[in-house]
């Protein structure tokens, strides 16, 4: 809405004297008694007018001479009178203007202040209407966190838990790999000592080895003493018919002896020469060392592992208190900003208090207006009064400090600065 | 057992923005528009353990409140806290003489009021 508050044309402007006007009508009445003086003989001489017209005719043009010289010799006095006259009739013409456009401007501000407190009034609904959303979502996203946050608690525990057991299983692994390797030094103790054993035996089995030639010689006399025997049993005819077979059964005997002996011998040779193998290959592998090497492998790579999972353990752990620390920094502001929307209760108060001071300022220009049109008494409380009036309805510090800036007053100290006291 | 807290003020934001902050602080809230709403609360038997309330406010402001609430039986001893944009001196001084408790300027942060509270109530 436009609304018009200028006035047209000046207000107040000073005639000019109307001096030109006056020397126009003393021209103007010089000219027709110049006229009057010509004319008169010619209508005498041409018209012969009765005596009584003349002297009427004489007597009108002496008075029109007098008035004129009359207002020559006012002429000051009679200009200022129609400047008055001039000034009047344009000041009554300039108030009524300046009525109606009083009029007009006050019901223009009546609707000019409506407007504006209902543009503050909206503005502050909207911005409550906002901030009740905000303070909504605030509340969402602090609600979100705090389980957030409990999750994450909840979360660390469980893999804390979970370093802890894995961590005493690869301690327990290590424990058993420990035992197995010392099992495998026991085991390869025993061997060692089954190793000499069997050489032992191998070598006693060896120092058998003469004995049994010996039986085969024994064998081989018996065999030759058989034969001996047996010539001689052939000697003696009939009478060692019966030592000849005593003889052959001696060489028989003999022969199965040497058989034996042999065979004994053969498998001597054969049993000691597969210990000397089993036991030559028994220490290729002890010297090989195969079992504690792996199972020293294995340990290392246990130990790998555990390092590896301690180390990713402690990563997870940084991660999870990196995010617990983010997600309480998340919290802390936003209830920091669920305070810090308290504005909006100031903003709204601040904007009241302009939109008291419009409504004043409507009612007090309709007052004027009725003084003006004389129907009503001038208002008794003025504006600056009411500026008091307002500065003592302030509730705020920051109200009375804008005030007296714009004001260039100072502004005093308001007693205890402390925002919170607890009493 | 979750203490219960009462806030009394006209500002629908105020009312909200406190709500959330001690709700999530583990408080339970009850809210009210002005004195006589929260008057008419208290003696429906709402029992609150702490009362925060406004100072300016319609039909019954915070210091009048005080004086109500205090003649009546069972919260003569209940703690009030005053969170206003108030900061008249003699007004400060009126409602200490009413009952209260403390004196809060908005905008107040969760963390201190909820800092104040316990200062307050003990074991909240």
């Amino acid at each position: 809405m436009k609304i018009n508050l200028g006035y047209p044309g000046k207000l107040f402007d000073t005639p000019e004297p109307p001096t030109l006007l006056v020397k126009k009508i003393v021209a103007a009445i010089f000219f027709v008694s110049l006229c009057a003086y010509l004319v008169y003989p010619l209508l005498h001489r041409w018209i012969g007018l009765p005596s009584r017209i003349e002297i009427a005719l004489t007597g009108a043009v002496a008075s029109i001479q007098v008035l004129v010289g009359a207002m020559y010799v006012f002429r000051r006095h009679l200009s200022i009178a129609f400047a008055a006259l001039d000034t009047h009739n344009k000041c009554s013409a300039q108030a009524k203007c300046i009525r109606e456009n009083y009029h007009q401007t006050v019901s223009d501000l009546s609707q000019y202040n409506a407007v504006l407190g209902s543009q503050l009034q909206e503005a502050s609904i909207q911005t409550e209407t906002a901030i009740l959303g905000v303070i909504g979502r605030m509340a969402n996203i602090h609600h979100q966190t705090c389980s957030q946050i409990d999750r994450i608690g909840s979360s660390s525990e469980r893999s804390m838990e979970l370093i802890a057991v894995t961590q005493d299983h690869i301690h327990k692994n290590q424990q058993v790999i420990q035992a197995l390797n010392a099992f495998s030094g026991s085991q390869v103790e025993q061997l060692t000592d089954n190793l000499l054993r069997i050489e032992k035996l191998s070598e006693g089995m060896e120092q058998m080895r003469p004995m049994v030639e010996d039986i085969s010689a024994i064998a081989d006399r018996t065999k030759l003493l058989a034969l001996n025997a047996k010539i001689e049993a052939a000697r003696a005819g009939e009478a060692g018919r019966g030592f000849a077979v005593v003889a052959e059964e001696v060489r028989n005997l003999s022969v199965q002896t040497h058989k034996l002996a042999q065979d004994i011998a053969d498998r001597i040779t054969r049993v000691a020469g597969q210990a000397l193998a089993e036991t030559e290959n028994a220490r290729q592998k002890m010297a090989s060392n195969e079992d504690a090497e792996k199972f020293k492998n294995m340990a290392g790579n246990m130990s790998s592992v555990e390092g590896r999972f301690k180390a990713a353990a402690t990563h997870l752990e940084d991660i999870i208190k990196g995010v617990e620390g983010a997600n309480r920094v998340i919290v802390e502001e936003v209830s920091i900003v669920l305070g810090e929307i308290q504005f909006q209760d100031i903003l709204r108060q601040r904007l009241e208090q302009v939109n008291t001071g419009l409504e004043f300022q409507s009612g007090f220009a309709k007052q004027v207006q009725l003084w003006l049109e004389g129907s009503a008494e001038l208002p008794a409380t003025g504006l600056s009064a009411h500026l008091d009036e307002l500065k003592e309805k302030y509730v705020m510090q920051e109200q009375r400090t804008t005030h007296n800036s714009v004001l260039g007053v100072h502004t005093p100290a308001c007693g205890s600065n402390n925002k919170i006291e607890l009493f | 057992m979750a203490k219960t807290i009462m806030v009394i003020d006209d500002s629908a934001t105020m009312r909200l923005s406190l709500k959330s902050t001690l709700e999530l602080n583990g408080f339970k809230v009850e809210c009210a528009g002005d004195g006589v709403l929260a008057l008419n609360q208290l003696k429906a038997g709402v029992k609150p353990d702490l009362i925060i309330t406004d100072i300016n406010m319609p039909n019954m402001g915070g210091l009048e409140f005080m004086k109500n609430l205090r003649a009546l039986p069972g919260f003569r001893f209940v703690p009030v806290l005053a969170l206003t944009t108030e900061s008249k001196q003699e007004k400060r001084d009126e409602a200490k003489k009413n009952g209260a408790t403390g004196w809060l300027v908005k905008p107040v942060t969760g963390p201190d009021l909820v800092k104040v509270i316990k200062q307050v109530l003990p074991g909240a």
